[in-house]
């Protein structure tokens, strides 16, 4: 059984590897800052703000991020803008990953009684400071285990941007199927995909062992 | 005498210089994007040999390719001057348009429709449509196709062409050309139908399946430039009329598939230094004169 | 022009009817398999559970659309060749029931405890009580979070473009590629998904309410 197609294959998606663990890392950052910056708006009185952000988290929780994807990708050349397909990727995902963060976000604040603010309120600290230092250090503890589970779907999602030609790990798994098929009688898609698999369910499974201990740790 | 042969000699270096220097120059200027940018950025196959696809050393390769690679010799030179871009039938266009690439070379059959999205090139390449099925299989012609499960690569002319004149077959789409191939040798379906370069190999390599079917859906092929984009499309055509004056096309294909037999039914074909194709001969859409 | 339009219209709502007819199935398996399984897993039953919690982490920590790529291309060494329908909602079901088995156990897990040793004190066994204590208070506390995921199944049959099947997104997908009418069908299609989504948010809502226990609290 020749096995000199392993070294290739698996060198050649080593380096789809890096574009997913590249777009994971940006699209996590962008969507942890979208996320956040939304979420804690949804604790401002003021009403239109709160209409805002009721509509853009159920806007983008409720049309499916490849959707997303697709239509920054297609809809940014029409208005002008030139990105190139990671860009575009990070965008479309980052903008529905935002939306699940800051619906964490904004059940993790919401659980902290209200009572916590007018606690606050009534210590003499102002509606912001109220924020900060009473809230938030408890809505943390409650935000951070669905988080982190959060963070594997978003790095999940980053397989989705080989369907709009990021040569990813799932792309350049693609490659060389599609090359092995050509030039031999056996593509090996099977071992390749499992591959895929094991890849990203190592990268995976740390995660949610994180997101439980902190479960458990953070239970308040 | 000494000073008329050293003249002479000077001269005759000189114009060999010259000529050297000029055979990978056109007179028509490289477009500033890419004088500006150092590189020529191109959109291709990767995952349809034998026209794109990659290596296993993680490089492009294909006849495509080569022809892109002498397109870069004639713009800045290959090495760095050159980058390519993975497209696919839904995203060349989106790319083309963001100006994240320059052209796009990957097997890009004219129809009107397009047209009105990009503007194309001189003709470069000629393809045709053929069935791949089982030794066994009773299927010979299109026409044998009703009822049965016949599958394409998704986004092609081909699809749109088999949806529209045998609308009776059932028509099922891969992502992939191996995903195809891999329905058909799955039983999922009862014909691969694509360009018949990947056909013939791939009854070689697989002996229980064999080629038939009328060489159908002609596509003639051409680099894609932005639409509107002159100056692009006037260097693009001189490149590729010196191209074809060296016969690249024809040079690139037969490099890469290795049966001279086979390449030759192509000679007849595709543009080179004794044959001009234009768009005319283009049936990419037009169904068969039923016989 | 009218013509056209309407004939667009048809196509995307056939692609709706499909990712309909896949959500469904796929919804239904998923939650009947996690009802099964998570009351596995919250009985603790040897060996079985642990295998369970393997299989959850194994379709969690993966992304569904190599999930459902092996699915198709795999399964057929084994022998088993599915059709792309069949492939769709297999994927989306076993995926699904992955969630849901984690979130009927937390739903049974939140069943105070004094209820069942109420029931077992009146006679009954410890399977009895499972079935009319435990199970019933449990899937209604499940509910919420159950709705969550189920309409993230929904979304996720997007995915299923991976293998073919025509359903909504790669219809319009394919349609935009032809027509280049991003905002016009990327909306369309983006609509149906929200308006579909609501629709089941609602009804879970109602559903939720008509089951409610009256008295028994932990139904927000």
């Amino acid at each position: 059984m020749n096995q000199d197609w392993i070294g290739p294959v698996a060198s050649h998606m080593l380096s789809g590897l890096y574009v997913t663990l590249w777009v994971s890392l940006l699209t996590t950052l962008l969507a942890t800052a979208i996320g956040l910056f939304i979420g804690s708006l949804s604790a401002s009185t003021t009403k239109w703000v709160q209409v805002a952000v009721r509509l853009y988290i159920d806007i983008f929780r409720g049309v499916p991020s490849l959707i997303t994807l697709l239509f920054v990708f297609f809809a940014l050349p029409h208005i002008g803008v030139s990105t190139g397909p990671i860009t575009a990727s990070v965008l479309g995902l980052a903008v529905w990953g935002g939306a699940n963060i800051a619906e964490t976000a904004r059940g993790a604040m919401k659980s902290i009684s209200s009572r916590q603010t007018e606690a606050a309120r009534a210590l003499g600290l102002g509606k912001v400071q109220a924020l900060v230092f009473a809230v938030m250090p408890q809505a943390i503890r409650r935000f951070l285990p669905p988080y982190v589970g959060q963070l594997t779907v978003l790095i999940q999602a980053s397989a989705l941007t080989s369907v709009v030609g990021v040569t990813d790990l799932l792309g350049s798994a693609r490659q060389m199927i599609e090359r092995l098929a050509y030039m031999s009688p056996d593509a090996h898609a099977v071992p390749i995909y499992c591959g895929v698999l094991l890849v990203f369910f190592v990268i995976c499974y740390p995660l949610t062992l994180l997101a439980s201990y902190l479960e458990g740790r953070l239970r308040s | 005498m000494n000073r008329i042969l050293f003249a002479s000699i000077s001269v005759a270096i000189a114009s060999m210089s010259f000529a050297s220097a000029a055979a990978s120059k056109v007179n028509v200027p490289l477009p500033p994007e890419v004088k500006s940018a150092g590189f020529l950025t191109v959109g291709i196959n990767c995952t349809y040999p034998p026209a794109g696809y990659v290596g296993l050393d993680g490089k492009p390769a294909g006849y495509e390719y080569a022809m892109v690679k002498r397109i870069a010799e004639f713009a800045l030179g290959t090495g760095d001057g050159l980058k390519t871009q993975c497209v696919n039938d839904s995203n060349r266009i989106p790319f083309l348009q963001s100006g994240k690439i320059d052209m796009i070379l990957a097997s890009l059959a004219y129809t009107p429709a397009r047209a009105e999205q990009l503007d194309y090139s001189n003709p470069i390449w000629v393809s045709n449509l053929q069935l791949i099925v089982p030794k066994e299989s009773k299927v010979a012609d299109y026409g044998d196709l009703t009822g049965k499960t016949v599958v394409t690569p998704t986004g092609s002319t081909y699809q749109t062409w088999l949806q529209k004149c045998y609308p009776q077959a059932n028509l099922v789409t891969s992502q992939t050309a191996a995903e195809g191939s891999t329905m058909l040798t799955q039983g999922r379906a009862d014909a691969f139908a694509y360009i018949d370069v990947y056909g013939f190999n791939f009854a070689q390599m697989q002996k229980n399946y064999k080629v038939v079917g009328t060489l159908a859906a002609t596509a003639v092929q051409g680099v894609g430039v932005k639409k509107g984009n002159k100056p692009m499309l006037d260097w693009v055509n001189a490149v590729l009329e010196e191209m074809r004056a060296e016969d690249a096309f024809y040079k690139s294909f037969s490099q890469e598939v290795k049966d001279p037999t086979f390449a030759a039914k192509y000679r007849q074909l595709v543009p080179g230094p004794n044959m001009k194709v234009d768009y005319s001969k283009s049936g990419a859409l037009d169904c068969l004169k039923a016989s | 022009m009218l013509t056209s339009t309407l004939n667009e219209l048809q196509v995307l709502l056939g692609g709706l009817g499909r990712t309909l007819l896949i959500s469904v199935i796929g919804i239904s398996m998923g939650l009947v398999l996690g009802m099964l399984m998570g009351a596995a897993r919250h009985a603790r039953v040897p060996v079985l559970s642990q295998l369970i919690a393997c299989y959850a982490n194994l379709f969690r920590c993966t992304p569904l659309l190599v999930q459902v790529v092996m699915l198709y291309f795999a399964l057929p060494d084994l022998g088993i060749k599915l059709t792309p329908f069949d492939t769709s909602w297999l994927a989306l079901g076993l995926w699904g029931a992955a969630y849901h088995t984690e979130i009927f156990r937390a739903g049974y897990g939140s069943v105070n405890p004094n209820e069942v040793v109420a029931a077992r004190a009146l006679g009954m066994s410890a399977p009895r009580a499972f079935l009319d204590v435990t199970l019933p208070l449990g899937v209604r506390a499940s509910i919420p979070a159950a709705t969550t995921m189920a309409i993230t199944q929904f979304r996720s049959s997007s995915f299923m473009i991976a293998v073919g099947y025509q359903e909504l997104t790669y219809v319009a997908n394919r349609m935009v590629a032809d027509t280049f009418k991003v905002f016009e069908i990327f909306g369309i299609a983006a609509l149906a998904y929200l308006v579909v989504s609501n629709i089941i948010a609602i009804a879970s809502r109602r559903l939720e309410r008509a089951v409610a226990v009256p008295g028994l609290g932990a139904v927000k």
